[in-house]
């Protein structure tokens, strides 16, 4: 999964799927769901692959990067696909994978094959965008394992049979645990997302785990936590890539049908500009994430990515309002994608810290 | 563009630009650069000379006549990589504007007459394109070629001619016909300036320097020779030179060294008992300054790379322009705020500053001038609110 053709031919697929196979009526399916998304979709989500892309062929995956994710995230942005495929693919896939422990890899079988849902909860209720650990605590007694979190809300959790939870054990190393969604003592707080699909946040009473629930076995799982949510943050740049192009076509096309005062709203040259303007911003986007796939084994990396969800966050928050403002009246009803993908792009912004937030980040991160 | 180049070759390159400018840059003509100081017509000379010798002047032109055939790629990491060590801006008007133009639309006896002594810095050209009612709106130029005996005798006035003062020839756009449309009938001509007829009127700008010109012709005569490509189809020619131009129209690597000026300055200024570059309001529009240029460097790798596998850019000049010019202003406004905190000079007695860190006035003054001067950069080579109106059009068919 290296060469350029098959990147090309897995980019292609993904768009032909979601322009073909993924409709308004399966983007919407999830709304009235506990899950927030249809859970035969994602199992035929599953089976064509798309969780297993960033996973080693030794563990049953493609043995993709960065790269094949992200052509995967810009076909669900593009689709406003529903279904849990950033927290699968993205974030819980690589996380299994990177791990390796034996339990973790039970646990990474049952990803891939869409049997079970598993999402990763790492932020702390409190902590705002900022990704360090410091009340969710993992402590052993006699061999005894208990956990005590609170978890910020987090996407696709609500439907998720399996949670892994972050958590600094005595010697403040990062530990991973895994949890079932439904065992003693796990409160989870369910929420709608603005975007329509289902968040939940997870409260951890001292609840007592087994021994092999603790993935990363003793190790510090930090470095890879971080990667995980470094890298998801880049993908949720390519989702929103994915989105931003079908807002600004979509707004062009309803200026050229649109009339008012005698002629077509795309002969008023103050709209002609905001739409450059939106050109603009959509592409500058694409290039940043780009370049930031460029960068991804360099020096530079942290500072690209960071870069790339600021410049994103930024195009993507530009072009939605501007399509809503270009429509009209018409761009606030929910029956129209413009407000949807206007929803969708809110989640593509913020997830994982916002332009502010990864702003302090490439600033601190200057030589 | 087949031959894309690989990316470790290329920061190779960029490795040798930069030790090169560090090795061979004359020191006075570097410290002009690097105070914004004002240039003259010699020290480009030299500085070119100096490139010629290292068989990195014209290098983008076709090997046919005396380039080394650069891609676009080599020659953006090039050009880049001089301004952002510290060398003096290149005058395009020769190099990156009639050269390419002669040797595309020239006939051979034009390209032996012309091209080498651009090369040896032996004439220096203007660009005769805008006209007191021709700006943004170029064809609705009025200068008038009329043909007479063995050439034309040319008629009208130029306007922001830069260098002219400086120049030997001027390529220029002028009428020889009147047809339905404006574009028609304009023809590219090469017009001698050292003859009577020609008169150069100096127009100091608000940075309170003299670049820019009026340019009187008056009956001034160009051979029949001197005419570029067939009569009448100069727009056409006008247009090529655009798209030659596209992919170095935004300034990085000049970015990159203000921005590292206005670090180093803001550093240096104090406010309130800590550098003014620690404050947290200048250092967010520092950061702001800093994020626009990396996504500009983003979107030319991008838009490099397409070209290397064969994709020409075209609205995306446009874009880059305008994005390009933004960068510039937004960077040089940093160092007219840091130039504020000290009252906003814009020249020094040579005696002042004795105890502090040497020309470090200098420094702020020249940013606080690139600023001036920086508030053209969207109005010229079309405005940015021209390159959005191209961008409408060509990229949505919006009319």
């Amino acid at each position: 999964m290296t060469s350029l053709d098959d990147l090309t031919a897995l980019r292609e697929h993904a768009f032909r799927w979601v322009d073909q196979a993924y409709g308004e009526a399966h983007e919407r399916a999830g709304r009235g769901l506990a899950e927030g998304y249809a859970p035969g979709m994602a199992a035929e989500i599953a089976g064509q692959g798309w969780l297993a892309v960033m996973v080693g062929a030794q563990n049953g995956g493609m043995g993709g990067g960065l790269r094949e994710m992200a052509a995967v995230m810009e076909a669900v942005g593009r689709g406003l696909v529903a279904e849990p495929v950033l927290s699968q693919g993205a974030i819980a896939a690589p996380l299994l994978d990177r791990l390796g422990t034996p339990q973790a890899r039970l646990l990474l079988a049952r990803v891939l094959d869409g049997t079970s849902v598993t999402v990763m909860m790492h932020q702390e209720a409190d902590a705002g965008f900022e990704r360090t650990l410091a009340s969710s605590r993992l402590t052993e007694e006699d061999g005894r394992f208990h956990i005590h979190a609170a978890k910020a809300p987090v996407l696709d959790a609500a439907g998720a049979k399996i949670l892994l939870v972050t958590a600094l054990d005595a010697a403040g190393r990062t530990a991973v645990v895994a949890i079932e969604a439904d065992a003693p003592g796990v409160r989870l707080v369910r929420s709608r997302s603005v975007d329509g699909r289902m968040l939940a946040a997870v409260h951890l009473d001292h609840v007592a785990v087994p021994a092999d629930a603790v993935l990363n076995a003793g190790a510090d799982a930090s470095a890879i936590v971080e990667t995980v949510l470094e890298e998801a943050a880049l993908l949720v740049c390519s989702e929103a890539c994915g989105a931003i192009p079908i807002l600004v076509e979509g707004t062009a096309d309803y200026l050229r049908t649109r009339r008012q005062f005698g002629m077509p709203l795309a002969s008023f040259q103050v709209l002609q500009h905001r739409m450059v303007d939106m050109l603009l911003a959509a592409e500058e986007a694409s290039a940043v994430v780009e370049a930031a796939l460029d960068s991804a084994d360099g020096p530079e990396r942290k500072r690209a990515f960071a870069l790339a969800k600021i410049v994103t966050a930024r195009s993507a928050r530009f072009v939605a309002q501007q399509a809503v403002q270009l429509h009209g009246g018409i761009g606030m009803t929910d029956d129209l994608k413009v407000s949807r993908y206007f929803r969708r792009l809110m989640q593509c912004e913020t997830m994982f810290g916002d332009a502010d937030w990864h702003a302090e980040r490439f600033d601190r991160l200057r030589g | 563009m087949h031959d894309a180049e690989p990316e470790p070759e290329m920061a190779t390159f960029r490795r040798e630009v930069i030790d090169f400018v560090a090795a061979n840059l004359p020191s006075d003509i570097k410290e002009k650069v690097r105070c914004n100081g004002e240039l003259q017509k010699e020290d480009h000379v030299r500085w070119q000379t100096i490139l010629a010798a290292k068989g990195w002047y014209c290098a983008h032109w076709p090997q046919a006549v005396g380039g080394a055939g650069w891609s676009p790629l080599r020659r953006y990491v090039f050009e880049q990589a001089l301004a952002e060590a510290g060398a003096p801006w290149m005058l395009p008007f020769g190099p990156a504007y009639v050269g390419p133009v002669i040797a595309e639309y020239g006939d051979d006896e034009q390209k032996q007459r012309f091209l080498p002594d651009i090369i040896a810095s032996n004439t220096a050209w203007c660009q005769g394109y805008s006209e007191p009612g021709a700006g943004s709106d170029l064809a609705g130029l009025k200068t008038r070629a009329r043909r007479d005996g063995t050439g034309y005798r040319v008629n009208g006035q130029k306007l922001w001619t830069s260098f002219a003062h400086w120049a030997d020839m001027m390529f220029c756009l002028a009428r020889t016909s009147d047809e339905d449309r404006p574009q028609n009938g304009i023809s590219f001509l090469l017009l001698d300036m050292r003859q009577p007829g020609v008169t150069i009127r100096p127009i100091v700008t608000m940075d309170m320097r003299h670049h820019v010109n009026e340019v009187f012709l008056d009956d001034v005569f160009v051979p029949r020779e001197n005419l570029v490509g067939r009569e009448g189809r100069g727009w056409e020619i006008a247009k090529f030179l655009l798209s030659t131009e596209r992919l170095i129209v935004a300034e990085t690597g000049k970015a990159r060294r203000l921005l590292a000026q206005v670090r180093e300055t803001a550093e240096r200024a104090r406010e309130g008992g800590q550098p003014l570059f620690d404050r947290p309001v200048f250092r967010r529009g520092f950061v702001e300054a800093e994020i626009a240029l990396q996504t500009l460097e983003a979107y030319c790798s991008r838009l490099l790379k397409r070209a290397a596998l064969g994709e020409q850019p075209g609205y995306q000049a446009s874009l880059l322009k305008i994005r390009g010019s933004e960068l510039l202003q937004t960077i040089t406004a940093l160092g007219a705020s840091v130039a504020a905190r000290t009252g906003l000079a814009l020249d020094h007695e040579p005696s002042a500053g004795q105890n502090s860190p040497p020309d470090a006035d200098a420094e702020t003054s020249g940013l606080l001038r690139e600023y001036l001067s920086q508030r053209a950069a969207s109005i010229y080579g079309g405005s940015n609110e021209i390159q959005h109106n191209i961008v409408a059009k060509a990229r949505f068919g919006f009319q």
